[in-house]
């Protein structure tokens, strides 16, 4: 997740302004599965979300040969999904989770850790929706404070508050469900 | 656990350089907690999808990226007009133009590039050459992958436009065609090869004794016609073979081993029932030697028919040594190549 370094991205608008179709495939295959969950979280719809990361990326590709390598085509990838997310109509959460082959859940080895992992997810909704969409940014997909500012076009100062409020948040809901999870 | 006191940083999880900098601005203790928040929250992450999705993501996202690019060359005017728009956004200073493009402004954008693309991208044809002695891999437009035998050449229109991604071939070339909607299709001199996506190798050399176009499929279905036909051709699965000769129709689907219809890919080098001639033009071709053969008024109607099959063929002096042990002939390496004389 973390191998994408600044000089790979550079590279791979590079080649996007060439029209290089192995870079837009590289490019591609790196980040579908971190924008395809970014899109899910906004639509709530696994086929709304692919034709979302679909779209976005066919229009990064029309625009090929404006793309500056100087800027993060990272942080451009999430702008347009989101736009293209939000400009969905939301339906209601259809089909949340039919689609997605992923890999075989692991069989529950632990089950404490699968209803943790549950508990966990719940309380990240009940975050406010845009405290919850920083922190998924940062925590699931790696932005750092300044590319997640960009995409929800927000201060970096906002986002280290969303990021900051998120984690007290986990932590105290944490602490009541099982206080030994924080101790020394 | 110890009590001992200690440096709360060395005693915490690692989290992302941001989160350390927010984490640091406070109480170490609430630090430490947070950290730990951090990595517990890593349970809810999400499956990626498989391989298997991010490919099919990828060939839908390939086939209307072809699309798009086929379709830049259409309604310029229009998007020229628009265009002016952007251009105007774009007077701004610097940093308001970027978050304009990252706002509104790249919908636009992105229609002012469309009209340059399809400027730039005026159709051309895209040669690909592979010469005597030399394999030459290829990716085509669709992201379609194409390994060209020495001496073989193919073009195609650049971004694949039109209604077909469609390559004209000369020579003998292996295809691992990516599944699209618009259909893959090789033309050579006398046969047309349709296909949705799958892999197959093509010979088409209009030098050889009997001019035909060979075509052997390794994976997926193949369609071959005679060129021009208008009635359907042969299909042919994975294994199966069919030829054109001339402008007869293709032959009937037969078995042909795989191994061997592809050995030219990995070092080898096979040839099935043909002429001696063929078969040293295609040495001659495969490792750029010149190969004379004696008596030059050979009559090969008279010499029999031969194969030859090296799943390894380091030079051209070990296929002939198959050879001649075959045909009964004598080879020499001469400064210029090889006689071979026929007894």
């Amino acid at each position: 997740m973390n191998d994408i370094t600044p000089s790979t991205l550079t590279e791979w608008t590079r080649g996007f302004n060439r029209s290089d179709r192995s870079a837009v495939a590289e490019l591609f295959r790196a980040m579908y599965p971190r924008l395809l969950r970014y899109a899910k979280r906004l639509t709530g719809s696994d086929a709304t979300a692919e034709d979302v990361v679909q779209d976005a990326f066919l229009r990064l590709w029309k625009m090929r040969e404006t793309l500056d390598p100087g800027r993060s085509i990272k942080s451009l990838l999430y702008v347009m999904v989101r736009n293209l997310a939000l400009n969905v109509p939301k339906r209601a959460h259809d089909e949340l989770g039919t689609e997605m082959e992923g890999p075989a859940m692991s069989p529950l080895e632990d089950m404490q850790t699968e209803m943790l992992a549950d508990h966990i997810r719940t309380w990240i909704d009940a975050l406010p929706t845009r405290r919850q969409e920083a922190f998924h940014l940062s925590r699931f997909e790696d932005l750092s404070y300044a590319e997640i500012a960009q995409v929800m076009d927000v201060s970096v100062r906002t986002v280290e508050n969303h990021i900051r409020l998120a984690l007290q948040h986990l932590r105290d809901r944490l602490r009541e469900y099982e206080p030994s999870l924080l101790e020394r | 656990m110890s009590k001992k006191s200690y440096d709360t940083s060395h005693e915490r999880p690692a989290v992302p350089p941001d989160v350390e900098r927010t984490l640091a601005s406070l109480d170490p203790e609430e630090a430490r907690e947070l950290a730990l928040a951090w990595a517990i929250a890593s349970l809810a992450d999400e499956n990626a999808p498989s391989d298997r999705a991010v490919e099919a993501a990828w060939n839908r996202f390939a086939g209307a990226m072809t699309d798009a690019t086929a379709r830049e060359g259409e309604g310029t005017a229009h998007r020229q007009r628009r265009s002016h728009d952007a251009t105007r956004r774009s007077g701004r200073k610097p940093e308001r133009r970027v978050r304009s493009v990252y706002r509104l402004g790249w919908l636009a954008a992105c229609v002012a590039a469309a009209a340059i693309a399809a400027l730039l991208l005026w159709p051309r044809t895209i040669t690909v050459t592979a010469p005597s002695g030399e394999l030459v891999a290829a990716s085509l437009p669709d992201g379609s992958e194409v390994q060209l035998a020495p001496a073989s050449t193919l073009s195609y229109r650049r971004g694949f436009r039109g209604e077909a991604r469609r390559i004209e071939l000369s020579g003998e070339a292996y295809f691992d065609v990516v599944s699209a909607e618009r259909p893959f299709r090789v033309v050579t001199f006398n046969a047309t090869i349709s296909v949705l996506g799958t892999a197959f190798s093509v010979r088409a050399r209009p030098d050889d004794a009997t001019p035909a176009t060979r075509v052997a499929v390794a994976s997926g279905n193949v369609e071959v016609n005679r060129r021009g036909a208008t009635a359907e051709g042969v299909r042919l699965k994975p294994g199966q073979m069919s030829e054109v000769r001339g402008s007869d129709a293709a032959t009937a689907p037969r078995d042909v081993s795989m191994d061997a219809e592809l050995a030219w890919r990995s070092g080898g080098f096979a040839r099935f029932e043909q002429p001696l001639s063929v078969v040293l033009a295609d040495v001659e071709r495969r490792f750029g030697v010149r190969i004379e053969t004696r008596p030059s008024d050979l009559d090969e109607s008279l010499t029999s028919l031969i194969s030859v099959y090296l799943p390894q063929a380091e030079d051209a002096e070990t296929v002939l040594r198959d050879i001649c042990s075959v045909v009964g002939c004598r080879y020499e390496e001469t400064p210029a190549g090889f006689v071979v004389q026929v007894e």
